[in-house]
């Protein structure tokens, strides 16, 4: 099947050089414009169809045969004003134009500016896309070879004398020309399919954007892949609630930061200002309070992240973000900055940071202590003495898991101070900026996840 | 009431072989606030705590070596566990660990996360002399 797009048939040189002689007949090239035809699927000559052997006629001998006599001019005509005759024969349609072509050629050259063929150099030829159509060419060959039946001789010498007319230099610009037009024409085509693809994706992420929103409201939370039931499996209502309060909070954030950035925009006194900032930092001790009470319900699940956006989730530390690496984002944004502002800033990155890796050790102790617990609990001796040792082990396991509520508690606290400081540390200007980086960070890696369970799957 | 008929004490000088009543000599108070005043920093602890684990930590991290005293290691441990946890006004969660720096409470973990965050941990480091810089 060809497309239409990608066949041309071209009595021009190809791009990759070859014959000088063959393809040029007149001025230029046979163009058979596209927008004339959109049914005529547009055929691509080869190099050298005539040096291929004739015994393949039977192609041709289908045509109806507009090649005798005087007919060229009509089926040329026809060519381009009834696309209809070229649908005639659903197999060798494709050979109209090329025999049409042929026909021209054939034809003296007294009827060429008669003929309904467009000397067009508008066409384009799409030699990168068609590569593969061997079958095409043959058919070519056979039409070529056999084009016209017996007038192929004369196609021959007509087609050979007028390239002998040729110039070289003209061939020249006619090829950088084309090529050019090909160039922008394929140009076009990417970016339109570009466009297309961008488009798609954009209709897709505003229906997830919906469907999550709907989904949440009915206290579904959506996980990426496998199944989605992971989410509230242990802990059931505790959990679920804890999730729809945080999507919740996350909608009231939204709020305040877009007021907070409609303000920033606008002249707007420092005093109003702060009430923004006092407002958006009140919220988010809410969320820290939220968090809290999640997690004397089910520690694990806060945990698990499985509340927050997959990307999101990615960066987690102890159930939350990672203040020093929050710092960092704000780094380039905060200025100007006084000095001491600047060594406040500074050394508040290196203290959440020393006081992560505190906790991070203390993490790590945890799970070493734990293992070993229930290592030891592993291998026991036989008997009574087994179970009693077996609950004793558990038992101290179960009081080291109660220590990871106080983890979590402790690095909550830690984001919290970090927050704090940070807006003890800059103006109120500064702070409103602080806060919009913030948000904004976060919201590029909800649409991160957004886009990433979106995409294409093949 | 420090000499308390309490079994616990009973248990602990079972263990250890010290006359209660010599014991008496000092208060849980008391000792803690000797203890706490011989060194720069104090971190009262227990051995297999990870909280207290994470606090050595970060004090290392700061390069300063707190003088750790693990009550699950003295025998009067109990008591001083007591004793702190009227210090910090300690809820359910453990007392451990409590800091002590140039011989002044500092407080439990949250404390002294809380302190380091606003910057003012290492000032007190520095003017009980356990950091030089």
């Amino acid at each position: 099947m060809h497309h239409h797009s990608s066949h041309v048939f071209r009595a021009e040189e190809q791009s990759g050089g070859g014959t000088a002689g063959y393809n040029h007949i007149g001025d230029g090239a046979i163009f058979l414009p596209p927008l004339l035809h959109p049914d005529l699927p547009l055929l691509r000559t080869s190099p050298n169809p005539i040096s291929k052997s004739s015994s393949s006629l039977t192609a041709g001998n289908n045509f109806p045969p507009p090649l005798a006599g005087g007919n060229q001019h009509g089926v040329v005509v026809g060519m381009a004003a009834a696309p209809g005759m070229a649908t005639a024969t659903a197999t060798d349609r494709f050979c109209l134009p090329r025999m049409a072509a042929a026909a021209a050629a054939a034809s003296q050259l007294e009827n060429w500016g008669d003929s309904g063929v467009v000397v067009s150099s508008t066409f384009t030829d799409d030699t990168s896309t068609d590569v593969d159509d061997t079958a095409d060419k043959h058919h070519h060959h056979a039409l070529m070879g056999g084009g016209g039946g017996g007038c192929r001789g004369e196609l021959r010498g007509a087609i050979f004398s007028a390239v002998s007319k040729e110039k070289t230099g003209d061939q020249k610009t006619q090829r950088r020309l084309e090529q050019n037009r090909e160039a922008a024409r394929k140009s076009r085509m990417r970016k339109k399919a570009y466009i297309q693809q961008l488009e798609s994706s954009r209709s897709k992420l505003a229906n997830l954007e919906q469907e999550l929103q709907r989904a949440r409201q009915q206290g579904i939370f959506i996980t990426t892949g496998g199944s989605g039931d992971h989410g509230q499996s242990i802990g059931g209502n505790g959990t679920l609630a804890f999730d729809m309060e945080y999507a919740r909070w996350l909608d009231d954030h939204q709020r305040h930061i877009n007021d907070l950035r409609v303000a920033m925009n606008a002249p707007i006194g420092d005093d109003d200002l702060r009430v923004l900032v006092d407002g958006v930092m009140a919220h988010y001790d809410h969320v820290f309070r939220l968090k809290g009470l999640a997690t004397k319900i089910d520690v694990f699940h806060v945990l698990s992240g499985m509340w927050l956006s997959p990307a999101e989730r990615f960066f987690m530390w102890l159930g939350g973000f990672r203040s020093s690496e929050l710092l960092k984002v704000l780094a380039s944004h905060l200025e100007p900055l006084t000095d001491q502002q600047l060594m406040g800033i500074c050394n508040l990155q290196q203290s959440s940071q020393q006081a992560e890796d505190a906790l991070s050790q203390g993490m790590e102790a945890l799970q070493q202590t734990l293992a070993d617990t229930l290592a030891s609990a592993a291998a026991a001796a036989g008997g009574v003495d087994n179970v009693t040792n077996y609950m004793g082990h558990m038992a101290v396991a179960m009081a080291k898991l109660t220590t990871l509520e106080n983890f979590l508690r402790q690095a909550d606290l830690l984001r919290q101070q970090t927050l704090q400081q940070m807006h003890r540390i800059l103006t109120t200007r500064q702070a409103a900026r602080a806060l919009l980086v913030i948000s904004d960070y976060f919201s590029r890696l909800r649409a991160l996840s957004s886009l990433w369970l979106a995409r294409p799957r093949d | 009431m420090q000499y308390g008929a309490a079994a616990a004490e009973q248990a602990w000088t079972a263990y250890m072989p010290m006359p209660a009543m010599a014991a008496a000599a000092e208060t849980a108070a008391e000792r803690v606030e000797r203890v706490a005043s011989e060194s720069a920093v104090v971190v009262f602890s227990v051995s297999s705590c990870c909280m207290c684990h994470a606090v050595k930590r970060l004090f290392c991290g700061l390069g300063v070596s707190p003088a750790v005293h693990e009550l699950d290691l003295d025998p009067c441990g109990r008591d001083i566990e007591r004793a702190l946890s009227h210090l910090v006004g300690g809820g359910a969660a453990p007392v451990v660990p409590v800091v002590f720096i140039g011989g002044k409470l500092v407080g439990a973990m949250d404390r002294v996360m809380a302190a380091h965050i606003n910057g003012s941990l290492v000032p007190l480091l520095k003017e009980a002399g356990a950091l030089w810089l």
